[in-house]
């Protein structure tokens, strides 16, 4: 798992950055530090234990990586290739995920909390014990994919589209939802109501 | 520090496995079953189990205890001095005590069940069915939510937001994430909570 170090920097609240004793916005060199993440991101097919909150990728190709136990919270990731990559224990809360593409990827048991979320693929994905509470989602697709004991609370799901999803115990419960649809999925074995909860 | 996540199919819980590979030793986190899964989990990284961390005794998140106690000798931590009838070290309400080279601060959090504890081992907070991603554990009356809220706000929502929760069911989150988005934290929730209200297990 990822280490938790605070940012050395005094008042400074972020975590320290792989590699750094400073937050990435305390970093004295950020250009190179971001560089060299993108090294050690791009270097291994295997990623472990890394923290890299507030990270900024644009363009990489990182399709058929594995990451283990990795902190992306705070980032941003634009055009970033994820396919067939898995995921385990990583942690996307509050970054931003524009034009990405983590079709076929396996994310099992991660966080994409308050992620803000827009014209991405999860298609055809493994999406086990994911929480995307509170994710803003628009234009994106997560067609065909297993999506068994995820949750949706509290988020806003726009212009998007769940088909052929296999949704067991997943609660969809988004505070806002325009043009959604879930043509193909077993909705009914989603929780829908928090009043009605099943187990 | 190395966390493993095991999903049993036994009442769906999450079993966690925290191992220090300085010292090669692991503490299992909520034993619902003991399964082979989790044996080469601890075996594969040539672990000494050394400590058993219980958020709080129900069936769903202990039952594995009968079968990991024939395999190992543990101690078991927990609010009670007795698990399932096996003997446990209780622990006290922020108190912390050293396993396996961690140091673990328990925090109490009643509502969900009297015993309800958390254990918290640097950034990471184990927190049973006291808070799940998105919803407060399941209480069975309005004054039992109540008390369960008051205790996160004090021991848990005052962390840094990126502490990590790992609940007893369902994927994992942070308290950044929670503060913001968890329905139970909504004004007014713990009013409407009846026994009906057919929260998570």
């Amino acid at each position: 798992m990822y280490p938790y170090d605070r940012c050395s920097e005094p008042l400074c609240q972020g975590a320290a950055f792989a590699g750094l004793g400073t937050c990435l916005r305390h970093a004295p060199d950020r250009g190179s530090a971001l560089a060299r993440a993108q090294e050690l991101l791009s270097a291994g097919a295997t990623v472990k234990d890394l923290n890299l909150a507030g990270l900024s990728l644009e363009g990489l190709d990182l399709s058929r990586k594995r990451f283990f136990g990795c902190s992306f919270m705070a980032s941003s990731f634009k055009s970033v290739l994820f396919t067939n990559t898995t995921f385990i224990l990583c942690f996307f809360d509050g970054s931003s995920v524009d034009s990405c593409d983590f079709s076929t990827a396996n994310a099992q048991f991660c966080s994409f909390g308050g992620c803000d979320i827009q014209n991405s693929s999860f298609e055809s994905t493994e999406l086990l014990h994911c929480n995307f509470d509170g994710a803003r989602i628009r234009e994106s697709t997560f067609n065909g994919s297993n999506l068994y004991d995820s949750r949706f609370i509290r988020g806003e799901i726009e212009n998007s589209d769940f088909v052929d999803c296999d949704l067991k115990r997943v609660y969809i419960i988004p505070a806002r939802q325009a043009n959604v649809s879930f043509k193909g999925s077993n909705t009914m074995e989603a929780i829908r109501d928090l009043e009605h909860l099943y187990l | 520090m190395k966390l493993y996540h095991h999903y049993s199919l036994y009442g769906f819980s999450n079993v966690y496995l925290l191992g220090n590979d300085a010292t090669k030793e692991a503490l299992v986190v909520d034993p619902a079953e003991m399964n082979a899964t989790l044996l080469g989990y601890i075996e594969r990284n040539g672990y000494g189990l050394k400590g058993v961390l219980v958020t709080h005794n129900h069936t769903h998140h202990v039952r594995g205890l009968k079968t990991l106690l024939k395999i190992y000798d543990p101690l078991i931590y927990a609010a009670n001095a007795q698990v399932l009838g096996f003997p446990s070290r209780p622990v006290r309400d922020g108190e912390p005590f050293s396993c396996c080279g961690f140091e673990v601060l328990p925090h109490f959090l009643p509502g969900h069940s009297p015993d309800s504890v958390a254990y918290r081992v640097g950034h990471l907070v184990f927190t049973g069915d006291a808070l799940h991603a998105g919803i407060l554990g399941k209480t069975l009356s309005t004054h039992n939510a109540a008390t369960l809220k008051r205790r996160l706000d004090e021991r848990v929502f005052s962390l840094p937001d990126e502490c990590v929760l790992l609940p007893g069911h369902g994927p994992p989150s942070t308290v950044g994430t929670e503060r913001r988005f968890n329905v139970g934290l909504e004004p007014g929730y713990a009013e409407r909570v009846s026994d009906r209200y057919d929260f998570f297990v």
